[in-house]
């Protein structure tokens, strides 16, 4: 009802002058009634919010094919994003993306709720910032720099350092990780050499199979998002050539999308796979080293490759 | 006489042609990169890698290439005969439309987790279908506006079931996928899927082919095809099962590839005439070369995903069929 009367009054353009500017300090009194519209923000507002005060949070947040907290989030009712879904809930925060539909976020603004959007996490120092916005916004800085310590402390123990294998970070549509995306900071955190070197602001390039081929990773790092769902995009991973490849030549990595599709502490998750493929692939490369004392990079053939399926 | 020599030449340069093009087509990759600098940087590590690229990867396309092109081309040549239509063809009447929602419907019910080969039959199942929907619509001795509007609603229906049905899939990748089916793509396709099509066309080659004299006799109308002996029935049900056949397949595995089937047959008339028969072959020929150098052109950009086949022929096909308009108009009085 409430909800109603603030669209009306909205709407007349009588009671709330139109730019009212949301508060971006945080207020006195911590949030109480918050409401997520976003992914990436409800996955942090479950780490951050207090007990019970999460109110509503994005359909998506609670799915787990797309959220890593989905199960925290089962008793929370969904919203869709919509001003409609927010305002019953009579929020007095509301969490969004700097990608959520902006006419949304106006709105918000001008009718004076307060706002707190996270942005796109393309590095690490992103991902502690998010954390930081968020715990400010709830007035929860102290769990926020908890939060942050457990993720610098799960980011260390997956770094590994050197001249590692090369890899390959290889998803559904055929795009590949480039260096300066989350993804692929992560590849080199992990020890592993991206072949893949061209940097764009999307931090996706789209190599066909043949390309990813003959870039010869010797990591296949795939992300998986949805499994069971059928899709042209898919199909692509199961190509015959790229299948043989992996069999044969290149070691393979699963890395669920949950886990990255929004930046967040949980791309630690992502990087203790890849870690623990590295330890893997470099114990595996010692001994072959040691057995056939030949330069690892020269004793690569189908015969003694460092591939799962290797004769 | 001389008009046979001169079909036999266009046969044998349009063959060479698709030759030439086919062998591009695997010669040449992405942005213009060749086949032979590739080859001697990977197999100077690893010869099986290089014959990997060269047998699993290039291969499939090409002969996609050629063997989707062919039907288009075929098909069209086919139904223009049949319909005694210069607008007709497969994506136009809503064939490949039809193909594309019944290989939709399939692959995203997850029917195909079986076998992959239900994809095929699917589309062959929903090209049928279409055609047979636009036979009823348009009735016997139909007149092109008829027609037209009959495959207006049946093209159109089809588009909007196949977005449906992809929206209302699990999948999570839906809007892009919408744009494949409906815009066609040859890239990284796979031998599997060539060996999956390669029945379903033959079969609908056959039967459309076997129609070569029938589409003579019907060019001087119904009544006099039917004193020549041949049965309207028998020759309508040959035209429409091989076409869905050859469509369907085609378009389960590349999406619609538009506008091919309706230029190449207005293409080849001025070199081999205007008698339907004469027609398919060339149309084969001439179908599968374009559909092989519309497939180099998408290559050139290295940028982002690949272009997608459609784009390329619907922009060829577009000038093309308003300029085919507006001559139908000159020549009408």
């Amino acid at each position: 009802m409430r909800g109603f009367a603030v669209c009306v009054a909205l709407l007349s353009g009588l009671v709330l002058p139109a730019h009212a500017e949301a508060p971006q300090r945080p207020p006195e009194r911590p949030p109480e009634r918050i409401v997520s519209i976003n992914l990436c923000s409800d996955i942090l507002a479950a780490d951050l919010a207090a007990p019970g005060t999460l109110k509503s949070v994005f359909r998506l947040g609670r799915d787990p094919g797309d959220s890593p907290v989905a199960h925290r989030l089962q008793h929370i009712p969904p919203n869709d994003g919509r001003l409609e879904d927010i305002l019953p809930f009579a929020p007095d925060l509301v969490l969004a993306h700097e990608w959520s539909s902006p006419f949304t976020l106006d709105l918000i603004r001008r009718i004076g709720i307060p706002l707190a959007t996270v942005k796109d996490a393309r590095s690490f120092a992103d991902i502690r910032e998010n954390i930081r916005t968020v715990a400010a916004a709830l007035g929860r800085e102290e769990r926020g720099e908890t939060v942050i310590a457990e993720f610098d402390a799960a980011m260390e123990a997956a770094r590994r350092e050197g001249e590692g294998p090369t890899a390959i970070l290889y998803q559904d549509l055929g795009s590949a990780a480039t260096p300066n995306s989350i993804l692929g900071r992560i590849l080199s955190h992990t020890g592993f050499r991206n072949v893949v070197t061209a940097e764009n602001e999307v931090g996706l390039v789209y190599p066909g199979i043949e390309d990813v081929i003959a870039l010869r990773p010797e990591l296949l790092a795939l992300g998986v998002y949805r499994p069971d769902a059928p899709s042209q995009a898919k199909a692509l991973l199961e190509h015959p050539a790229l299948r043989l490849y992996r069999e044969r030549y290149a070691s393979e990595v699963h890395l669920p999308a949950r886990d990255w599709t929004c930046s967040t502490r949980f791309v630690a998750g992502i990087a203790a796979r890849l870690a623990a493929a590295h330890d893997a692939m470099t114990d595996e490369r010692r001994e072959q080293h040691s057995l056939l004392t030949l330069p690892p990079w020269e004793g690569q053939t189908v015969e003694d490759g460092l591939g799962r399926g290797r004769r | 006489m001389k008009r046979h020599i001169d079909a036999w030449a266009v046969n044998l340069s349009l063959a060479a042609l698709a030759a030439l093009l086919f062998a591009a087509s695997i010669y040449v990759g992405r942005g213009g990169e060749l086949l032979a600098d590739k080859f001697e940087t990977i197999s100077a590590v690893d010869r099986d890698i290089a014959w990997l690229i060269l047998t699993e990867v290039r291969l499939p396309r090409a002969l996609l290439g050629l063997l989707v092109g062919a039907t288009l081309g075929l098909t069209g040549a086919g139904l223009q005969g049949l319909l005694r239509n210069p607008l007709a063809e497969p994506g136009l009447i809503g064939a490949s439309g039809g193909a594309a929602l019944g290989a939709v419907l399939v692959f995203y019910s997850g029917l195909a987790a079986g076998t992959a080969m239900f994809v095929p039959i699917g589309g062959v199942i929903g090209a049928v279908a279409a055609l047979a929907v636009l036979y009823l619509l348009a009735g016997r001795g139909p007149s092109v506006v008829t027609i037209m509007l009959a495959c207006v609603a049946v093209s159109g229906c089809t588009g909007a079931l196949t977005s449906l049905a992809l929206n209302l899939s699990p999948s999570p990748y839906a809007a892009l996928e919408i744009v494949f089916w409906m815009l066609g793509s040859l890239t990284d396709r796979s031998m599997t899927q060539v060996w999956f099509v390669l029945p379903f066309m033959g079969v609908g080659w056959l039967l459309v082919a076997s129609t070569w004299r029938a589409l003579d006799a019907l060019s001087l109308g119904e009544d006099t095809a039917a004193t020549l002996g041949f049965s309207m029935r028998s020759v309508t049900a040959r035209a429409i099962l091989g076409t869905g056949l050859a469509v369907g397949a085609a378009v389960s595995v590349t999406g619609v590839v538009g506008f091919v089937g309706l230029v190449v047959p207005h293409l080849m008339r001025p070199l081999v005439g205007q008698r339907p028969a004469s027609l398919l072959l060339p149309s084969a020929l001439g179908g599968a070369a374009l559909v092989l150098a519309a497939d180099l052109f998408v290559r050139i950009p290295v940028n982002g995903p690949e272009l997608k086949l459609g784009v390329v022929t619907s922009l060829i096909g577009a000038p093309f069929f308003l300029w085919l308009i507006l001559r139908t108009r000159r020549e009408a009085p």
